[in-house]
Parts: structure tokens; sequence; C-alpha cells
């Protein structure tokens, strides 16, 4: 389980106390602040197409979107590292010159925005928020998961198929 | 205390406190032959829709997340803040159950082989355990109606060692695919797979549909398939059954002359009812039913109700399991179909019982983890571009295998009411003593060996051991067993107490021993069993 709550003191409490470790000035921290401001703009479209581009899906479920981008979006630094990430994959897309063959390696993202990533990818993949504040469903059917495996099973409590059909190898869809 | 029975008392009638297999089938048998039956069950009513959609909407995925919880009729939960079990012994025992209308059967497996002739005779044939006061070709002709009440898919051919005087009343369901690949390399090595018997429907028998492979038989099928307990409790009121759900029975009275003559149970808010019956049937499950019988202290009952012998709540048995997960070489889609279909013609009798435990190898009892899967790939290795590829290879190659192990009764393994932990309605919690003797060492130690031989027959790569000890199948026995000796069992052949004529307990806590089948076939054929002596009792009585 992510603890957001640990990172977000953590956070604050760096915010805090670089001012006195460089001896820097309040008005460098307040420089800080317009910042976060701008990345609360950040909109459902960019959170799809981030969230297509780092589970590589084009056609990813819209209500199931729009629930994990509000819990992303409420998270305390939710808005920073949805920018911050895309950021990074937008410059990565440049630097590579092919963008829709972009490959995601760990070692190109700092810790946090691997984090952020594996905390979004999860998401996706399980249909299930985790969070320290308290788990919440999110989807079963449209867990990544069992979309990813649609040709070969449904996902627990959906009929299979016509009685006995598994007793025969699934047949590859075109 | 108020009276809320609503029933004359004068009129002769059952009170079966507990509605799962074991009480459904007897209230069901007895009020179709008109006797007045009452059934007192702790937990509430529940439809399948609403499991299915609690499942469907919960963010956990265990056994028992499809049912909401009950302050008044806490159960076990392994994942919540308030685990209801207390353990206390060496062993990591952990044990599911439902406190429902329909017990536990909303969420079992529904595999139902019969127990071996020679399960009933242990001591006398291996030295070891003990001996039922019943044999065999006493119960099989229960076993039968069992089957027929349940609704058994199963091969009429093919006994499983276990002989039978008819068919079962539909078809075996086909193996699944991964079980034939599976048998197809065991075959080389003249070890066979055989489809279990099971009480899912392979077409369509007593209203309820054929199964259709949704793979959540645990923690709800979706479809009704698979048989649950409500059916013969809805049967029952029919015919005149009276089901007072909610009710969480919480004392046992007994007079000076030895006989029960109340019952209280407490609803949820707390208030205290009495219930009198002319007699008293306990069917609560091996750890509820001997804690209702040991919290029951009074004058009359000192150490608790049918207790004489000191033995209630002893000798907890259940089926401790040897698991392995391993990855096929080719493509065997595990995660289709029903959750338990196949298993090994293997280890379930032998002259090595005098030595070790026996064991029933089960193919694909736990369907392919994949939610823990993924979450290893993205935030263990941060694989991210292989995901779905991994994802892939893993969901069509992954399958499992596992032995759930004869456990001997022993006095020491047993469930008491807790001093100290009580539940929101203020009735002690059971606390579990379980230890691991050298009959099931030794056991998990020999299929260990021969599961790891197995997956070298099946060429494959074996990926997770789990350690013995940990992992238990859910099905607790023995608590207050059958027997014809009064100081070393509790009730007698007929499931009726030695030490009070009016009480009967029905279910798995009267097995003297486990055996290795899964136990709802048998507490079934018990119940079945029963409800014929009941009648007879009743009707002596009423001449």
């Amino acid at each position: 389980m992510c603890d957001i709550t640990k990172r977000y003191f953590l956070k604050i409490l760096t915010l805090c106390f670089t001012p006195i470790a460089f001896n820097l000035t309040g008005c460098v921290l307040s420089s800080v602040l317009p910042k976060i401001q701008e990345n609360l703009k950040f909109s459902f479209e960019q959170f799809y197409l981030l969230s297509q581009l780092i589970a590589r899906t084009r056609n990813l479920d819209e209500i199931v979107s729009r629930k994990i981008y509000q819990l992303m979006m409420s998270e305390p630094l939710g808005t920073e590292h949805l920018q911050s990430v895309y950021d990074r994959i937008r410059t990565l897309q440049m630097q590579s010159g092919n963008g829709n063959n972009l490959v995601l390696r760990a070692s190109d993202f700092t810790d946090s925005e691997q984090w952020f990533i594996s905390h979004l990818l999860l998401t996706w993949y399980t249909g299930v928020y985790y969070h320290s504040r308290g788990n919440q469903h999110i989807t079963l059917k449209h867990a990544l998961m069992y979309q990813k495996l649609s040709q070969y099973r449904r996902p627990p409590t959906y009929c299979g198929d016509t009685p006995e059909f598994w007793a025969r190898p699934p047949v590859p869809q075109a | 205390m108020s009276d809320a029975s609503g029933l004359s008392a004068d009129e002769p009638y059952v009170v079966i406190v507990g509605s799962g297999v074991a009480g459904a089938l007897l209230a069901d048998r007895l009020s179709r032959a008109g006797i007045r039956v009452l059934i007192l069950e702790a937990g509430k009513q529940i439809t399948r829709s609403e499991a299915v959609s609690l499942y469907r909407d919960s963010w956990r995925r265990d056994p028992q997340s499809a049912y909401e919880r009950q302050s008044h009729a806490s159960y076990p939960d392994r994942n919540a803040p308030d685990r209801y079990l207390s353990i206390k012994g060496e062993a990591t025992y952990w044990c599911d159950y439902l406190r429902l209308v329909g017990g536990t059967t909303w969420h079992w497996g529904g595999t139902t082989p019969r127990f071996l002739p020679m399960d009933f005779e242990l001591r006398s044939r291996y030295g070891v355990g003990r001996d039922w006061p019943l044999t065999y070709s006493e119960i099989e002709p229960y076993y039968l109606q069992a089957e027929q009440e349940l609704g058994v898919s199963g091969d009429s051919i093919d006994d499983h060692g276990s002989p039978r005087s008819g068919p079962y009343p539909m078809p075996a369901t086909p193996m699944l695919y991964s079980d034939q690949v599976i048998a197809r390399y065991l075959k080389q090595h003249n070890i066979r797979v055989k489809v279990l018997p099971a009480a899912r429907n392979s077409h369509i028998y007593r209203g309820r549909p054929a199964c259709c492979g949704n793979n959540s038989c645990i923690p709800i099928c979706p479809s009704g398939a698979k048989y649950s307990a409500n059916i013969h409790i809805n049967n029952a009121i029919q015919h005149g059954a009276h089901l007072i759900d909610n009710s969480v029975a919480y004392a046992v009275h007994v007079n000076s002359s030895g006989q029960v003559e109340s019952i209280n149970y407490k609803s949820p808010d707390g208030q205290s009812h009495t219930i009198k019956g002319r007699y008293y049937v306990l069917a609560c499950n091996a750890i509820e039913t001997p804690k209702l019988l040991l919290i029951s202290r009074s004058e009359n009952t000192p150490d608790g109700v049918a207790n004489y012998s000191g033995l209630v709540g002893r000798c907890l048995m259940d089926h401790p399991t040897v698991a392995k997960a391993f990855l096929m070489s080719e493509p065997i889609y595990t995660g289709r179909g029903p959750q338990v279909v196949s298993a090994l013609d293997h280890g379930r009798d032998g002259a090595f019982r005098s030595q070790h435990a026996a064991g029933q190898c089960i193919l694909s009892m736990f369907a392919p983890d994949i939610q823990s899967y993924v979450t290893s790939l993205i935030e263990e290795e941060k694989d991210w571009e292989s995901i779905d590829n991994r994802l892939e290879y893993f969901a069509t190659h992954h399958g499992h295998i596992s032995v759930l192990l004869e456990q001997l009764p022993d006095t020491e393994n047993r469930i008491k009411p807790s001093n100290s932990e009580f539940d929101a309605i203020g009735i002690a919690k059971p606390e579990i003593y379980m230890k691991l003797d050298s009959y099931l060492v030794n056991a998990a130690d020999y299929f260990n060996n021969f599961l790891n031989e197995i997956i070298g027959f099946l060429m494959a790569n074996k990926i997770s051991d789990f350690e013995f000890g940990n992992l238990w199948a859910s099905h607790p026995m023995g608590t207050t067993c059958m027997g014809d000796n009064s100081k070393m069992s509790i009730v007698d052949r007929n499931c009726r107490s030695h030490d009070h004529p009016n009480l009967f307990i029905a279910g798995s806590s009267v097995f003297p021993t486990g055996g290795t089948a899964n136990p709802t076939l048998t507490i079934a054929a018990l119940s079945l069993r029963l409800a014929d002596y009941m009648k007879s009792v009743i009707q002596t009585e009423n001449l």
C-alpha cells in the first residue's frame, strides 16, 4: 500500500527546511507556490493521454478514467506528480523522435516519478485504488489485468461462455 | 426476557440452531414430515444478487468480500480489524466461515467426494486415530440421498473408491482444459487425473441452471448452479418451518432432569429472548456449536452443556494443506470454468496411514492470483513495458496443485470461548489452539516430495511453495465427536447427546476423524440420517 500521507509530510518538511539549510529567504519558498497553482489545472484530457501512454492502451474506459483522475487529483501531491510525469514523458518523446513507440524505462524517471507511475499503473491494472487513507474499489470489469486477458478469460463472477467451454482451449481472436 | 417464539409451547417441535447445510436439510426433512420446526440463525438473509454486487464493488477480492459485516453475528475475517477468531496455538490456523441464512455454502467450492470406507475405520485398520461408530455401508444410502438433494454431478462409473448403490443425479462436468493437459503428462507416469463429484449443475436441475464457468465458486456463484443451503431453508419454510434470522443463540438451558428446556438468543439490538421446544438440534458448525455448549454454564451444567466427558471443543481437526504453484511450458489457460474440477488418484489410502496422514491431491485449488502477480510486476520489478506479455504468459501457463491432509484427533487441538474477547453483543469469541503433530509433518514431507515429482513430470517450473502450517482448507471438524462410549464422545451414533436425551448435534463437529474428503457431503448425509432417526423418535414418543 502506498503511503501518500508520509510522502506528503516528507515533502512539506523538505520545503520548510530547505530555506534554512541553504540560508535562503522566505521569498524563495513563496516562488514555488505559483507553480503548484499551475499544476492544479492538469486537465482530464491530459490525464487520459498520460494514462494511455503509461498503460500502453488506447481504449481506456472513460468513466473509470474519470474516477481515477478525481482520486489522483485529490491526493496532496497528485497534480504535481501528474505534471512531473507528463512533462518527463513529453521530453522523452521529443528526445526519442518516435513518441508512438516510446519505451518507458524506470531508469528514465526520478524515484518519485517511478513511484507515481507504479501507483497509477496499479490502479489501472487492478481496478483498486490503494491508499493509506483507505483503499477504494474502482472497477472489476474494466481492470486492465482482465481487459488484457479478455480473449482467455472473463473477470470472476462474469459468465465465461456457454456451459462446458472450459474443456476446450480458447480460440484466439483475430 | 420476552418469549419471542410465537409458537404454542405445548406442541412438540424441533428447534434447530443454525441454517447451513446440516440445519437446512434437517429442517426440510422434518417439516415435510409434518413436524413443526423452528430455525434460529445468527446471521441475516441475503440474496445472491446482493452478494455478487458486493463482490464486484469491493476493493477486496477474498472469500469474505461478497458478504457484509454484521456487528451482531461476526464471522472470521483475516483482513478485517476485528478478525473474530482468536488464534492462540502453535500453528497459524485459520478458518473462513459465514454466519448467514444458508451458512458457509454461500462460498464453498462445491466439491463433494464421499469418505472412503477405510476412513471410518482408521483405528482398526491402521492403529491411529479413532473408528467411527458407523460403517460406510450404514451411511451409503444417505450419501446417495445427499447427492440427490444437493444436486451432484459425477461420473457414476468411477466410484473413487467409495462403492455406490446408485448413479449421480447428473453426469460429471467435463474436465478443465488445464486438467486435461496435466492428465496427458501424468498418464505417462501411470498417475490418473479424475473429475471430482461436485454439487454444481452439469445441466438444469431442480430449477437451477447449468454452470457457465464464472470462476467464482468462492466467494459467490452468481448463477445458483452451485448448491447453497438457503435452497433447503426456503423449502422448509414452504412446508411450514419457521425461521428467525438475526438471532444469536447464547445459552442452552438444562433442567435438573438433564433435559434441555430452552435456548436464549439475542437480537441485533442486544435484547434477550427465550425459545422453548421439545427437541433441540445444534447445527452451527464445528466452532460455533462447541462454543455455544461451553458458554452455557449453569448450576446443572457447570462445565457447559453436553460436556460430562470434558471433551466438548476438543479434537478440532481441519485439512492442513500442502500446496505449490508452477508454470507449464505450454499454455493451459487456468482461470476458466469452475475453480476446482479434478484430483489426482493418489494418496487417499494405503498402509502408510499407520505412519503418516493420507492426502487428497487437487488441481486448480486456487484460481491463479493474477492480481498479486501484476502487483509484483508493477511495484517491485517496475517492468512496465513487459507487463502485458508477462501477465499473459503467467495467466495462461500458471497452475496450482494442493494436498488436503487428514489430521488426527488430538485433545490439545481445541476451541474454547475466550475469557477476555467478546463480540459486539457481549458473547465470547472463539479461541483456538492448534498444533501440527509428527503424523502431519511426516505427511507434509512425503507430499512435498510427491508434488515436486509431479511438477517434474509436467516439465514445469515450480514458482512457489506455500509454507506448511499456514494454509488450511477451512473444514473445521470434530469438536463434539460421535462415539459409543459416553466418556470418550459427546453424541452417540445417532448424533444424540449422551448427556441430554432431547439434544442433538448436526454437522462436521460430530466427525470422529476427518478423512481427506471435503466434508460437506458427509455433513449432508449425516443430517439426512439424523432426520430419519428424529422422525422415528418423535413418532414413537407421540404414540
